[in-house]
């Protein structure tokens, strides 16, 4: 191994010098501040506002009647802050003499932006007014008293512009969709952003497995897979802050380059005693019953005189059940002098609408820290979670339930069996019958250490580990037909065992008029990081039992086994400054340069370097009704490693000449393979108007990709068909517009809206050397001839269909070929040399708006639409329940490239969508669009007044009604726009939707209180 | 505690950290050898280069037998013919027609000349590793010198057959590899044969220097193979007399056959006898017998009409496709198994035989064809041909039965500039036979994807030409 890396020592030593720097205690003499945060406009006290000596570590967050108390602050003259999200942030003076207690009341303006707050970087709070990027963030706690979401995807839903989370495939716990401003990857599996807890590096696998040997017909689970992300319990959530791009995200290199998710659990405060919280929930999930059945005319089943006889097997009946949902949270937190805690146990079970389909998640969690001196502190964070998913048996599956359900031939149904006659034999009772198990065990947990010798000098070192072990295990019993196996049964076993180690050290040093110039004034950090993910699957299955009875791998005739492994390593180092040039203008400058493990040999190090511009116009020259307007640009890069073993040249054993042993190419491996890199340009407007009651962010984010990670075709000379290179550059550009408003504030009603809206476009700028040339001749038969003759070229790219200036993200009609019949019968053959675009996979337009009432002291409500504009999608359920009912007159409405001329259309399609036609329709695709409106949260929560929770020793309490995905508006003859196939994104292309099970529809009843 | 040594300390851990990142980024693929992982299995490596040229040896015959058919009619013959990718200079195999691989599956198809090029790297790639074991002694024979060893006769002999088929079977092909020093241009045919006699020529060398004692103990005959792969490639040069002095030395009843079975059975048997046969009426251009509907066995002797058993067919009278009724069936290779001869003392004496006609030695050269027939129950060739035409008509009839379904008969119409005028006389309703007086073209994903090819197909072999 070459020493490229050992640059590492440099920035090390970097890190050793600052963390030489003076170290000074700090006065043993303190004093105590106490007061009452209350709304200036109605006199309500506010809840949770944190409250901070600045230039110190000590905080302090507000109770229900807004009280707070900040004990053991050194002796000194300091600035005292408060935040609220909500209100706009207060500032004052404060001396601190020994032994005496401050009196502080605030009183804060209500605003609708956050223009001014606090966010957390590297262990400190900084003013927001100093970032010259957009970083989004959630409070977690403070959203769920308004929207009760049971999940992290829910959590992140329609919140952020700029950040698509949604369902979309399967049901409860089934894989789901985030990513962050768009496509820019021939990775979409890739395109989900790396998610941090607590600073560890947290598995968010979402993939259904289906390339195991032995592995029976479609994935796993038919595509619906299981989402690690629905480990994660939005009750232990404190926050959740979202750097969307390399121009914020930089400092976390090679893999950042779709954003990063940080995601910070709840903490004890200080000098707080126990304070409980009990959350209870209680609810159903029931689908909409608008399940595309009326390509069935008549659901039915048929007596022994072939007389309709009903009711129906119509799925919209049958298939849809009542879902049970129920969960319970209970928490605990405080702390004293030196040490706080945070300690929380929940248990939740949810049941999709389609079943067999359920989850049941118990997680417990304890946070503690412990401040051992003026200067040092450990962090504890330990949370444990046992995530039990049955999962749905969904997606392009003839094995699957909702495919089964949709397709089953109510004409062939008898009242012994209404549900019988499936796709290929298999029907709905065969398919419910099929055990699926997704069993997760997941302790994630992190030390870190933190050192402060002064108030402005930090350091911060983190060891943390994410380690997964999830059991899957699906059985198709013996006895029942399925597609792949028969009726002699499978079962199937196996583990994913990941780990993910985080090591992390940083420092900061925050500088005030160094050398006694007055513009040095800033903030110097330094720091590395490593991580090292192992990830190892191993699956056995047996098949050909002889009897029911045996569920166990050992009972069967034949056993097969897999086993695959990925590993990859990186070290990084950075150093950044942040130049505060003056109280308005501040200027960042970082650099970071990595190792990977997945680099070729002789690539070395990568550099990411990133810069940053704030500028906040002083009040004194702002227009009238402008409170706030700052200016903001940031150019910055990431990177995206490739895969664990794409660098190296390797090999797998085979057999020759009978059975003797050999080799053969697994991989050509490349050594001057490098991350595919990603270079951002972010410009935004904050602005604030009227007090902060209307606020405007509004960003333009202008990517190019280059060094594009593609398995490029090589020539056969070189080893092999393929191998990753770095061949491609693509764009990705768009506007975010986050518009936030304080409509009413009075006394006894107030009503603050937001509305969202980003636009993203995406193109394939190049593929660099490997673009080739249209150079394959057509040939076309002359009819009167019968010769052919050469016609034209076909552009026989090498990338799979993608094609250079084209989106990413084209959703593809395939070729169509087979015979047609013409009118005197007799086949003649014809294809379509090109694959048609039919449109964009993801939606060009998404926004949301969302509205918050308050009525009187005690009565919320809120309710949030989105919607999506521009995308298209294969809708195979429409296609080939078409294809199957032999519906003529929806058929006509298809490709009229399908429809040889002549004939009455009738007869035309039927020749063509008969079983018994030669045309190939399953390269037929039906395209239709994604555009819709959702009503995405609806909810009501009521506040117990405190007169009648005191009685009962609550403190608050609040009950919430809430109603999620309720309904949507759309064009597509569908049951979900959103729905798709497969858990991953992989098939962008072709974006399909073909059985996946909708959206959960979920009506909840929680009862949150405080103790 | 003191806390600020502390930070003292907790900074050097980082430096130490960062000094052994070196180390820290090597992972390894436990599923996967590494280069460094094969310096210790030379058997497999060994086996690696000879075992590919039997297996690209199985599909070359397909593709000679089967898709040689297909080439030589323009147009749609096949329910996958859609493309009609035949290129005026090369063919894109991969989305080639016939080739039996969909259009998007690009990477995995099994095309023979990217096959081969793949195979000829392997080869390359196993001597350099066998080289370097040796030299580093890794090697259980590391006491021995590499280029005296049955191991490096082994390579070089799979690398040798791998340039043969190749230029057997395209007018053109690489030799080399953009990763290699001195490229990989694309060489004609009789360039590439220049190079395969190279490569038998240092088999022969290096079984020279092999230990006697250790040669009683193999059961490869690599010495007699390369004889009779350089003979075939002298005779393909023009090179008769080269030819015949090394044919002189291949010993009757030699045979180095293409061992099947395991990861890659005899395709030409699974294939003719399973389903491939509803695509191609196979060998329709070169059996004009017309044979009763339930014909299975021998078909009869050009000559005489008597059976003959190097021709066994079976007659299918319902095809899958199309108004042709008939279709026949090879069954030369009983079974999934079944070895297919790739050189043999048989080539030897048809040598022979083709450098006495070319020399006017007509009687000389129906002696050595008598006396071959006769190990087959075949009586004399009751005539002596009178000029060049009909000796060559015999000659290659005779190599015809001989090598029936061993993928000679296409090379061996090309050579003679017979393809045109056999195809065009077989032209019918929907085969339009134009008979391409050439082979294969060369590979157009070869051309596109290795830089160091000039693609201009005007500077190459045309099948249209």
């Amino acid at each position: 191994m070459s020493n490229r890396y050992c640059l590492g020592g440099a920035a090390a030593a970097l890190a050793l010098a600052l963390g030489g720097l003076g170290a000074t205690g700090l006065s043993a003499q303190t004093g105590t501040v106490t007061g009452e945060i209350t709304a200036a406009t109605t006199g309500a006290p506010v809840y949770q506002a944190l409250v901070r000596v600045t230039e110190t570590l000590v905080t302090a967050v507000s109770n229900q009647r807004g009280r707070y108390v900040l004990q053991n602050v050194p002796v000194g003259v300091y600035t005292m802050t408060v935040h609220s999200i909500g209100y706009t942030p207060q500032e004052r003076e404060i001396t601190i003499t020994p032994g005496v207690s401050l009196i502080e009341d605030f009183g804060l303006e209500v605003s609708a932006t956050e223009l001014e707050g606090l966010v957390v970087k590297g262990g400190k709070l900084i003013d927001r007014k100093k970032l010259g990027v957009s970083l989004p963030t959630i409070d977690v706690d403070e959203m769920k008293e308004i929207v009760p979401a049971q999940n992290f995807i829910h959590v992140m839903e329609g919140r952020i512009p700029g950040v698509k989370s949604i369902g979309s495939t399967g049901g409860v716990g089934s894989g789901r969709e985030l990513r962050i401003r768009g496509t820019d990857s021939f990775g979409f599996t890739a395109q989900r952003p790396v998610i941090y807890i607590d600073g560890v590096r947290y598995d968010s696998q979402k993939e259904d497995w289906g390339y195991m040997r032995g592995v029976a017909c479609c994935y796993f689970s038919g595509g619906a897979g299981e989402d690690r992300l629905s480990d994660l319990n939005p009750e232990e959530i404190d926050r959740i802050e979202v750097l969307k791009g390399p121009a914020a995200a930089t400092l976390f290199g090679s893999e950042a380059s779709a954003g990063v998710i940080q995601v910070f659990t709840k903490r004890g405060q200080s000098n707080t005693p126990a304070q409980f919280t009990l959350n209870t929930t209680l609810g159903r999930n029931r689908l909409r019953a608008n399940l595309p059945t009326t390509l069935r005319p008549q659901f039915g089943f048929f007596d022994e005189d072939s007389v309709l006889v009903g009711p129906a097997a119509d799925p919209n009946q049958s298939l849809i059940e009542n879902g049970l949902i129920n969960g319970y949270d209970v928490t605990v937190s405080g702390g004293s002098d030196n040490i706080t805690y945070f300690v929380s146990a929940g248990i939740s079970y949810e049941e999709g609408s389609v079943k067999p389909n359920d989850q049941t998640r118990g997680s417990v969690r304890v946070n503690l820290n412990w401040t051992t001196s003026n200067t040092m502190s450990v962090g504890i964070t330990s949370g444990f979670v046992r995530n039990r998913i049955w999962v749905v048996q969904a997606g392009a599956n003839p094995n699957g339930v909702y495919m089964n359900g949709l397709y089953s031939n109510p004409r062939e149904a008898t009242e012994e069996d209404p549900e019988c006659c499936g796709v290929q034999g298999v029907g709905v009772i065969a398919a419910r019958e099929i055990k699926t198990f997704s069993d997760t065990d997941r302790w994630t947990g992190r030390i870190q250490l933190t050192y402060t010798p002064s108030h402005s000098f930090i350091h911060q070192l983190t060891f943390g580990l994410d380690d997964v072990t999830d059991q899957k295990s699906r059985h198709m019993p013996f006895g029942n037909y399925y597609v792949g196996i028969g009726e002699t049964g499978e079962r199937n076993l196996g583990y994913r065992v990941s780990k993910k180690l985080t090591t992390d050290y940083l420092s900061t040093l925050d500088y005030d008029q160094l050398f006694g110039i007055g513009f040095l004034t800033g903030s110097l950090s330094a720091g590395a990081q490593g991580y090292w993910d192992v990830a190892n699957m191993s699956m056995g299955t047996g098949k050909r039992y002889s009897a029911p009875g045996i569920e166990s791998l050992n009972g069967a005739a034949l056993v097969y086994s897999d086993e695959a492994y990925e590993e990859i390593r990186n070290v990084g180092f950075f150093i950044q400054n942040r130049f505060d040039l003056s109280n308005d203008l501040f200027v960042t400058a970082a650099v970071r340069a990595d190792g990977n493990s997945a680099f070729g040999k002789s690539f070395g190090l990568q550099v990411y370097p990133k810069a940053d511009v704030a500028y906040n116009f002083p009040s004194s020259v702002l227009p009238g009704g402008f409170s706030n307007l700052k200016v903001r640009a940031a150019i910055g890069m990431a990177g995206k490693a490739p895969g664990p073993f794409d660098n190296l040249q390797s090999y797998f054993a085979g057999t020759v000449m009978g059975d003797l042993p050999a080799v053969r190419v697994a991989n050509a491996g490349n050594e001057l393979l490098g991350p595919e890199n990603k270079v951002e340009l972010e410009t935004g407007l904050d602005i604030g108007l009227f007090s902060n009651r209307i606020g405007l962010e509004l960003t333009y984010y202008d990517a190019e990709v280059i060094n594009g990670l593609y398995p490029s075709p090589i020539a056969a000379s070189q080893g092999a068909y393929q191998r990753v290179e770095n061949c491609c550059a693509f764009l990705n550009r768009g506007v975010e517009t986050a518009l936030s408003a304080s409509l009413v504030d009075m006394p006894q009603f107030s009503w603050s809206a937001s509305l969202a809206y980003e636009w993203n476009m995406n193109r394939i700028t190049s593929f660099g050397d490997k673009a080739q040339p249209d150079s394959l001749p057509l040939y076309e038969e002359d009819e009167a001839t019968g010769y052919w003759s050469h016609v034209g070229w076909r552009y026989a790219n090498s990338f799979g269909g993608w094609y250079e200036l084209q989106p990413l993200d084209n959703v593809y009609g395939e070729d169509i070929r087979g015979y047609f019949i013409t009118e005197d019968g007799d086949p003649v053959h014809k294809v379509t040399h090109f694959p048609f675009l039919r449109g964009l996979a993801q939606p060009r337009h998404m926004g949301s708006i969302f509205n918050t009432f308050q009525l009187g002291g005690n009565l919320r409500a809120s309710v949030q639409f989105r919607g999506e504009l521009g995308a298209v999608f294969q809708n195979y359920t429409y296609r080939d329940g078409m294809r199957l009912c032999q519906c003529f007159d929806d058929i006509l409405e298809w490709d009229p490239l399908l429809l040889p001329e002549g004939a009455s259309p009738t007869d035309r399609v039927r020749r063509q969508f008969s079983y018994d036609s030669l045309v190939d329709y399953w390269y037929v695709p039906h395209i239709d669009r994604r555009d819709h409106i959702r009503l995405q949260d609806v909810s009501i929560v009521y506040t117990v007044p405190q007169v009648f929770a005191s009685r009962m020793g609550l403190d608050r309490t609040t009950v919430t009604l809430s109603g999620y995905n309720l309904h949507w508006w759309d064009d597509c003859r569908c049951e979900d726009p959103n729905n798709k196939s497969f858990a991953d994104d992989t098939g962008e292309r072709s974006t399909i939707s073909a059985f996946g099970v909708p959206q959960p529809r979920r009506f909840l009843l929680s009862v949150r209180t405080r103790f | 505690m003191n806390w600020h040594r502390a930070g003292v300390g907790l900074g050097a851990l980082v430096v130490s950290v960062g000094l052994t990142a070196c180390d820290l980024l090597r992972v390894k693929d436990p599923g996967r050898y590494e280069e460094e992982d094969l310096l210790t299995a030379l058997e497999a490596v060994g086996n690696t280069a000879e075992g590919n040229a039997h297996k690209w040896m199985n599909w070359y015959v397909i593709w000679q037998e089967l898709l040689g058919d297909a080439l030589n009619f323009i147009g749609p013959i096949t329910y996958n013919d859609e493309y009609a990718l035949i290129d005026d200079g090369r063919v894109d195999f991969n989305t080639y027609p016939v080739a039996r691989t969909p259009a998007n599956s690009r990477y995995v198809a099994y095309n023979f000349p990217d096959g081969m090029a793949e195979s000829r790297w392997l080869a390359h790639k196993a001597w350099e590793i066998a080289e370097l074991a040796y030299e580093k002694g890794d090697s259980m024979e590391a006491e021995l010198d590499f280029e005296s060893s049955f191991l490096a006769a082994q390579i070089k002999l799979g690398w040798a057959f791998n340039n043969m088929y190749l230029g057997l079977f395209s007018c053109e092909g690489v030799l080399g590899s953009p990763d290699d020093e001195g490229g990989a241009e694309m060489y004609l045919d009789v360039q590439i044969y220049d190079s395969a006699a190279s490569l038998f020529t240092h088999v022969i060398e290096i079984m020279g220097r092999v230990d006697p004692f250790l040669i009683e103990f193999q059961d490869r005959d690599y010495l007699n193979a390369a004889r009779t792969g350089r003979a075939l490639m002298r005779m393909l040069a023009g090179d008769y007399e080269g030819a015949v002095a090394d044919a002189a030395t291949v010993p009757d009843g030699f045979r180095y056959d293409a061992i099947l079975g395991g990861s890659f059975e005899n395709w030409n048997q699974m294939y003719w006898r399973g389903f491939q046969f509803r695509y191609f009426r196979l060998h329709d251009w070169v059996i004009p017998d017309t044979l009763g509907p339930t014909f299975s066995g021998s078909l009869p002797d050009r000559w005489t009409g008597l059976p003959d058993r190097r021709r066994q067919v079976q007659y299918l009278p319902k095809p899958f496709f199309g108004d042709r009724p008939e279709t026949i069936l090879p069954t030369k290779y009983g079974g999934s198994t079944s070895g297919i001869s790739m050189v043999s003392a048989i080539h030897a004496r048809l040598i022979e035989a083709e450098a006495m006609a070319m020399s006017g030695n007509f009687l000389g050269a129906m002696t050595v064809l008598d006396a071959m027939r006769v190990e087959v129950n075949l009586p004399a060739i009751p005539f002596t041909p009178e000029n060049e035409v009909q000796m060559l008509d015999v000659l290659l009839w005779e190599r015809y039965a001989w090598l029936f379904v061993e993928g000679w008969r296409q090379p061996d119409l090309h050579r003679s500039g017979l393809t045109r005028a056999v195809f065009e006389a077989l032209n019918d309703y929907d085969r339009r036979g134009i008979g391409r007086p050439t082979k294969f073209p060369g590979s157009a994903r070869e051309a596109w994807l290795n830089p160091l090819v000039v693609n201009d197909a005007t500077q190459r072999c045309h099948p249209n030409a």
